[in-house]
């Protein structure tokens, strides 16, 4: 998993952040400490606004507002898929945190809460609402024979002419197309992944599954991304 | 087709299905040597699976890059003042 993945939340402290231990550099993704880092340094800059906010100063709210909104808005805009849908969600989530933050006890970062509430609010929405576009998956995953290859051969290694075939506005609109095809759940757990750099474990946490469920789905949904992008490159899926 | 998959079966015991489940715990490298030692025997002798592989980390690297929607200012502007009027509320109820 990533390098910062296979921290532990204890592991996550402000207290340790000079004592932080060199991570092993096995990770696919290489800034993987490096955010860890940053999300290290934003916990100990909340810890003075979350005390502020608890004593009800409006001004740590704004900042607070600042500090996470585009990074919300965007996790919400992601799931939702409308604007309109996207700010009712943050709005209440930033009301919520007001509200609540007495009892916001520290024992979960203060931006993993906000997180959740946001997941889980648009997660909500999204369920309540019939614009969902989610598709049938099968028709995007690789298939195999009976003996276990591959069904259509050869497989095409398509991946040098991706950028060659799209321009990147282009290219962006379709993975956004794709993503929006994805089961809600799915899409969280992409748009957790893959945009906020969390680790499966985070994920399992704000979903409500467990890491291995977590790991399924997202395996999943990248074969389904996978499958589409073939697809639309005129290749099989399978 | 027939011969390489004789030879496939006889080299490995992996099939490309199971190498595609395996591809997720492969990239994240959470699989324990045998196995990825299986993984990588596998892919020395399959080029569908080698393909197959790296059409996946495409598809994650791509989806990697996707912009993040950014906060139009005029909802910026409503969440933040719907905040503040709530905060007045609650300052004058309390």
């Amino acid at each position: 998993m990533l390098a910062y993945r296979s921290m532990t939340d204890q592991n996550c402290s402000v207290e340790g952040l000079s004592a932080m231990p060199q991570m092993p550099a096995v990770s696919i993704f290489p800034s993987a400490t490096a955010r860890l880092n940053r999300k290290r340094k934003a916990e100990f800059d909340d810890t003075d606004l979350i005390e502020r906010l608890k004593a009800g100063d409006e001004q740590a709210l704004e900042a607070i507002f600042n500090r996470y909104s585009a990074k919300l808005y965007n996790v919400a805009q992601r799931i939702l898929g409308e604007v309109a849908d996207a700010e009712e969600v943050i709005q209440d989530v930033f009301w919520t945190a007001f509200r609540k933050a007495k009892s916001f006890r520290g024992t979960a970062q203060f931006s993993t809460w906000l997180y959740r509430l946001t997941v889980n609010a648009a997660l909500g929405k999204v369920r309540r609402s019939k614009k969902n576009k989610e598709v049938e998956y099968e028709d995007y995953l690789p298939k195999f024979q009976q003996d276990g290859h591959h069904s259509v051969r050869p497989v095409v290694d398509w991946s040098d002419t991706l950028d060659e075939k799209y321009a990147e506005r282009e290219l962006q609109q379709l993975l956004k197309d794709a993503l929006d095809q994805l089961k809600p759940v799915d899409k969280s757990a992409i748009v957790l992944s893959d945009m906020e750099g969390m680790s499966d474990k985070e994920i399992a946490v704000m979903l409500g599954l467990t890491v291995s469920a977590v790991k399924t789905r997202l395996h999943r949904a990248r074969l389904f991304l996978r499958g589409k992008l073939a697809v639309h490159l005129g290749h099989s899926a399978a | 087709m027939t011969p390489r998959n004789a030879v496939t079966k006889a080299l490995t015991d992996k099939t490309c299905k199971e190498i595609t489940d395996l591809i997720f715990g492969y990239l994240n490298d959470t699989l324990s040597p045998s196995v990825r030692r299986d993984f990588k025997r596998h892919l020395r002798i399959c080029s569908d699976c080698v393909n197959f592989l790296h059409t996946y980390k495409k598809a994650a690297s791509v989806t990697r890059s996707i912009r993040p929607e950014e906060i139009p200012l005029k909802v910026r502007h409503n969440i933040l003042d719907f905040l503040r009027g709530q905060m007045r509320k609650s300052g004058t109820d309390s």
